[in-house]
């Protein structure tokens, strides 16, 4: 069974990798809006500047960075046609009864290098943070919420248990399926009511073994003297350093221009 | 369960804590593999089983578990689609963080609260939970781009049409036997069966 990544982390020690990951997630969310908020070509060009350096400091492989793109190109192609065949204007060509305009072209190519772009930001944040540190990131900055009382703490906490159970529920679907593809069953062709039929043997061991799970793990933690109380500490603290000032900084400097110039 | 009685004062057991975060591993596993995305020959491909965990928690452990994993889901599926998700919200990251996430967060506890008046019949609320669930994950994400105005409801049309119903059966196959196999280990042991 293959894994259908995106956009894996790969472990390396580059500026980048050492920024801390509240930074990098702000600035991605900052990087994913600009390409839409921008309305003058400045805008797009500190956009674009901007992901290239990091791509630069990420020292991604250029290929792997490039066929993040593939995820995207059929939303790309539908897109494109989409804005190309809807978007009134000047008339560029005509075909039988279809009219297309030079402004359903720009339009088209405007979400093509949007979507790209996007693929791009969201693929160096995924090779350059680890799965935990987005982890503790995303807890870091859902914090506040903690006060209007939303279980924000337990969040990380299930978050944490969700990943270190990931390879275990894989390695246990392929189980499943092999065992049942020994018995008989075909997960892969016949009418869409069989397939759905033939999904339950896997699905309902999957869900019990899960449940199962869920037991040992609770009594282990509690064995090892977990409490889910509000006060608990951390072995690793998120600190900023002057570098991920610097770098937000920039992001913030660079995402006010391209959004107020016109 | 003897480990629930050691921490009963917090809001969520050591062993909630657990359902969520095995579960959500399993949302995660879903997300990220081919038996998540069910085959069939419709317009997107495929439909969907990564909404089932999400369901199942929430009977098992209540609403607030149920939200857990679905946000879990909503991590994971944000982490995979968010590009499809900003370009569909027009570049307006409130409107596609609401999309991907308000209806994922729902699954569990919309499935938790319809299982529950129905709980004497344990297989029809199995069945009405799946339902109400699988609706609230596929209507949720498209209706929220609809009602905030980002996506023209004619577009729209043929997904519903041809992914709901296999969504759906898809749910109650899978919802029902599980159901039942909770019941046989214990009410007490069920959030949803309890009196």
């Amino acid at each position: 069974m293959n894994l259908l990544l995106p956009g894996m982390y790969f472990a390396a020690d580059t500026a980048l990798h050492r920024l801390d990951p509240r930074v990098k997630m702000g600035a991605a969310m900052a990087l994913m809006v600009l390409p839409f908020a921008a309305r003058h070509p400045i805008g797009h060009l500190l956009a674009v500047g901007l992901v290239g350096a990091a791509a630069v400091l990420s020292r991604a492989p250029w290929r792997a960075l490039l066929g993040t793109l593939r995820t995207v190109f059929w939303l790309s192609f539908f897109m494109f046609f989409f804005y190309f065949f809807t978007t009134p204007g000047r008339p560029l060509l005509a075909l039988g009864g279809v009219r297309v305009t030079v402004e359903g072209l720009l339009a088209g190519a405007l979400q093509v290098y949007r979507l790209c772009l996007l693929a791009v930001v969201a693929a160096l944040l995924t090779y350059t943070t680890s799965p935990l540190q987005l982890t503790h990131g995303l807890e870091a900055m859902l914090s506040p919420l903690a006060r209007i009382g939303l279980p924000v703490r337990e969040l990380g906490m299930v978050l944490t248990v969700a990943l270190r159970f990931v390879p275990t529920f894989f390695e246990e679907i392929e189980t499943i399926s092999r065992a049942q593809r020994a018995r008989g069953v075909d997960l892969s062709s016949g009418p869409p009511w069989q397939r759905i039929r033939n999904t339950v043997p896997v699905f309902v061991p999957l869900f019990l073994s899960a449940i199962r799970r869920a037991e040992e793990l609770a009594v282990a933690m509690e064995a090892r003297g977990f409490r889910s109380q509000p006060h608990r500490t951390r072995l690793y603290q998120l600190t900023l350093t002057r570098a991920d000032a610097i770098a937000a900084l920039i992001v913030l400097a660079c995402g006010t221009i391209g959004v107020l110039i016109r | 369960m003897s480990s629930t009685s050691l921490s009963r004062r917090a809001r969520l057991s050591t062993y909630d804590l657990a359902v969520a975060g095995v579960f959500g591993a399993l949302a995660i596993v879903l997300a990220f593999t081919p038996l998540g995305l069910i085959p069939v020959p419709n317009p997107s491909e495929a439909a969907t089983s990564l909404h089932l965990p999400a369901i199942i928690a929430g009977i098992l452990s209540g609403p607030i578990v149920g939200a857990l994993v679905g946000l879990v889901l909503a991590v994971s599926t944000w982490y995979l689609y968010s590009t499809a998700f900003i370009t569909f919200a027009g570049g307006n990251l409130l409107v596609a963080l609401a999309a991907a996430f308000l209806p994922r967060l729902l699954i569990g506890v919309t499935a938790y609260y319809a299982f529950r008046p129905l709980r004497r019949w344990p297989a029809l609320a199995a069945a009405v939970a799946a339902l109400v669930g699988t609706l609230t994950n596929t209507f949720g994400v498209l209706g929220t781009l609809i009602f905030l105005g980002t996506l023209p409801v004619a577009l729209l049309a043929p997904v519903f049409s041809m992914n709901v119903p296999i969504e759906v059966a898809l749910a109650l196959v899978v919802t029902i036997p599980t159901v039942a196999v909770l019941r046989a280990m214990g009410r007490g042991r069920v959030a949803a069966l309890r009196d």
